[in-house]
């Protein structure tokens, strides 16, 4: 049994931070209710329409809903765990249940319960509500003439139909009910053809009242017209989903390279360690660049591209670990005692080897993304018109003279997520170095 | 001492080649042929067959690397498609550039770092011993185009102090030395700061760790106690002592700034390798980009065989222990 003493925090009363979190989390839900409301009945609908075998379910399985998708259920997820944080604070005294049997893990717990995590969870929830974050559509440009590069906090006005008036003006066609649900299933989509122009005393709308929205573009508009801070969420998105999945494999790729030299020794060892000093001594940039410019460049190319480049460091570490786990009396003793070498790995390494590779990836995790982002920026990483940190810098450097806003803002959050990320991969390391 | 240097040189040379052969797998492996991104399809086809006859790059891929290895040996790199001129003139040309870059960049690195470092390290817990140890960190990862961003709009488009681009002003070539090398440093301010600026804060920070690590051992605390004073003290116990890891990692720095010279050159349009070897990539141009690949990993290994050997100079203990 384990107790679980509350420090009395100085700044805060106690709950102060449950409370926030949900005040926060339902101030948004009633912004955007419109929209998560759309995204759960795409999210139920489309699924349902393709198992009825309908002829023109293709239609409607667009690549476009997924994101509605991913947000929907990462709304669902917040809701459950802030509701149950804020019953845990309020109505059951702060005690949390005790953790029992066997669910103690050593890389879970190294993660949790550690003040860097929060800024970084943070990145990931608004890299997965995204959707549900942005004040514009990120692609959609307003009328040019009007609205290239407004500065920050200029006004623009929505002059596109809202979803709730269309569907309207749908139902009155003759449709079956099937074919209302199919409608409703990319209704999410509207949101999508909104248009909007810059907003002026004079300005007459065509839609009628209720149809017209006034709204701030917070971080300005961009050469295109588009709106800077729709664009610096999505950007944020790609460029930390991007980075986690090359992370994800460059760490699988290393510790499996490292388990299998630290363990196997001998030649084994020598040619894997060579083979990773190799890797190193390549300029990794010249090696990248030339993937990716003439392999083509989709991003799970440059996802692929940024794990083989960075797998290095994982391997020389796990390997270090393995090493010195083997003289450990345990796995001598585990040894001694006539285990498979196979678990002696599964029971007695890779527990104590989890906090270091967490530690290391999370690490490596700041280091890919800022590769992404230099990649990018040169032209060779993701894509115009997907926007990403490091390809919204670069575009900015064409209007370096007049719209300030385009790319310094997009640099505070590509610092701001290294950044954070790193804190919390120190932090980790500390934790990981202090734990025999 | 000398085994100890056969097997190093061995090491590098086994890397060498195995650099060069990933490089040329990935060069002639991918899809899509210079020849035909060179000339215009408009042309007859036999001109592309004898293009690609005097190229060699009609032989089987075993055969051309073959000889490429040969005359690489022999110093023969090959004519560059895209300038018409032996690589090895093409890379000579704008080594100088960068390596005057780098230098900077490095030097500036050392002088501001360890000054920074020196100063946090002596009074602890001031304004700039915060900084150094707090954003240092941040200041580290900031990537070298977004630096490069804020110092031009600031410096070369709001004030207007230095210029933006390229390494000479337009018009200089016929003016007096002295007034040359004066526009020549004030174009090289802006990209060797952009370079300098996250290493500055790496090696405070380091510098700054082991300083107040190596104040707290006995032998500084004996020098002292035999009334040495404490700039000698300074000189003679701690800075040696402080300073070799801080050359270990400048060793391995050079990798970082070859590769942050990559996106500098490109956005400061330095002519320097970093921009050639981008250009040489996107165009396709075969023999410069091995030479360039090349260049670059003898640059790197000699960078860490340099800082190995500075390593044992200043801490005898490395070379006892081999």
């Amino acid at each position: 049994m384990r107790e679980i003493v509350r420090q009395p925090n100085s700044m805060f009363v106690r709950g102060t931070g449950a409370v926030l979190s949900l005040f926060l989390f339902s101030l948004l839900s009633y912004w955007k209710w419109r929209i998560i409301l759309a995204s759960f009945e795409s999210l139920v609908l489309t699924p349902s329409t393709i198992f009825d075998g309908h002829a023109n379910s293709s239609r409607f399985l667009r690549t476009e809903l997924v994101e509605y998708w991913i947000a929907g259920l990462a709304w669902i997820t917040i809701f459950i765990v802030l509701t149950r944080n804020f019953i845990r604070v309020f109505f059951r005294n702060g005690r949390a249940k005790t953790p029992t049997g066997s669910n103690f893990h050593p890389g879970t717990s190294a993660v949790a319960g550690n003040k860097g995590l929060y800024p970084v969870l943070a990145i990931l929830l608004v890299a997965l509500l995204a959707p549900y974050l942005v004040p514009f559509d990120p692609a959609a440009q307003g009328d040019l003439r009007m609205t290239r590069l407004l500065k920050p906090l200029d006004k623009g006005v929505m002059t596109g139909l809202l979803p709730s008036t269309q569907e309207s003006s749908r139902s009155d066609s003759a449709m079956g009910s099937l074919e209302r649900m199919l409608d409703q299933a990319d209704n999410v989509l509207l949101w999508r053809q909104e248009r909007f122009t810059r907003w002026t005393e004079s300005a007459t709308m065509e839609g009628g009242e209720d149809l017209v929205q006034v709204k701030p573009f917070l971080l300005g508009t961009d050469d295109l017209g588009r709106d800077n801070f729709s664009r610096l969420i999505y950007g944020v998105r790609i460029s930390f989903l991007c980075g986690v999945t090359a992370m994800l494999c460059a760490v699988f790729v290393g510790s499996v390279i490292g388990f299998a030299a630290g363990i196997a020794g001998g030649w084994i060892d020598t040619v894997l360690m060579r083979m990773t000093d190799l890797f190193l001594s390549i300029p990794s940039i010249f090696l990248v660049i030339a993937l990716v410019a003439f392999f083509g460049n989709s991003i799970l190319l440059l996802i692929l591209v940024l794990a083989v480049t960075g797998w290095m460091s994982v391997a020389r570490i796990v390997r270090a670990e393995v090493l010195r786990l083997r003289e450990r009396e345990f796995v001598l003793a585990a040894r001694l005692l006539g285990r498979s070498s196979f678990r002696i790995v599964r029971d007695h390494m890779i527990p104590n080897v989890l906090p270091i590779i967490a530690a290391a990836s999370v690490m490596q995790l700041g280091n890919v993304i800022l590769a992404e982002a230099a990649l990018s920026f040169l032209g060779v990483g993701i894509q115009p018109p997907t926007p990403s940190l490091g390809n919204m810098i670069g575009e900015s450097f064409n209007y370096i003279d007049r719209a300030w806003w385009m790319g310094v803002f997009p640099g505070i959050a590509l610092s701001g997520i290294v950044v954070s990320v790193n804190l919390f991969a120190e932090q980790l390391q500390q934790k990981a170095h202090a734990t025999p | 001492m000398l085994g100890l240097i056969i097997k190093r040189t061995t090491t590098a040379l086994v890397l060498l080649f195995g650099l060069v052969t990933i490089m040329f797998l990935i060069l002639h492996l991918s899809p899509g042929d210079p020849v035909s991104a060179m000339i215009s399809p408009t042309l007859p086809s036999a001109v592309a067959e004898r293009l690609r006859l005097e190229f060699g790059l009609d032989q089987t891929l075993p055969v051309q690397y073959g000889r490429w290895l040969k005359n690489a040996l022999a110093g023969d790199f090959g004519v560059s498609f895209g300038h018409q001129r032996p690589v090895g003139e093409v890379i000579a040309d704008v080594l100088p550039n960068t390596v005057i870059l780098a230098t900077t960049a490095i030097l500036l690195e050392i002088i501001l770092g360890i000054t920074f470092g020196m100063f946090a390290a002596r009074h602890q817990d001031s304004l700039l011993d915060r900084i150094v140890t707090n954003a240092g960190l941040a200041i580290y990862t900031l990537p070298a185009f977004w630096i490069g961003f804020l110092l031009l709009a600031v410096f070369s488009y709001q004030l207007g102090i230095f210029p933006s681009s390229q390494m000479h002003s337009i018009g200089m070539e016929s003016a007096p030395p002295l007034s040359r090398f004066l526009d020549f440093a004030r174009h090289l301010v802006l990209p060797a700061v952009t370079i300098a600026i996250p290493g500055t804060a790496a090696v405070a920070r380091f510098f700054r760790t082991h300083l107040t690590s190596v104040q707290q051992e006995e032998y500084v605390t004996f020098a002292r106690s035999l009334g040495i004073s404490n700039k000698k003290v300074f000189l003679f116990y701690e800075l040696p002592n402080a300073i070799s890891p801080v050359i270990t990692v400048l060793g391995l720095e050079i990798g970082t700034l070859l590769a942050g010279a990559v996106v500098t050159e490109t956005m400061f349009a330095w002519p320097g390798m970093g921009r050639l070897v981008v250009v040489a990539i996107f165009s396709r141009d075969y023999p410069l980009v091995m030479g360039c690949t090349l260049v670059s990993g003898v640059i790197i290994i000699l960078g860490n065989l340099l800082a190995d050997g500075l390593h044992s100079i200043v801490d005898p203990r490395v070379r006892l222990a081999r």
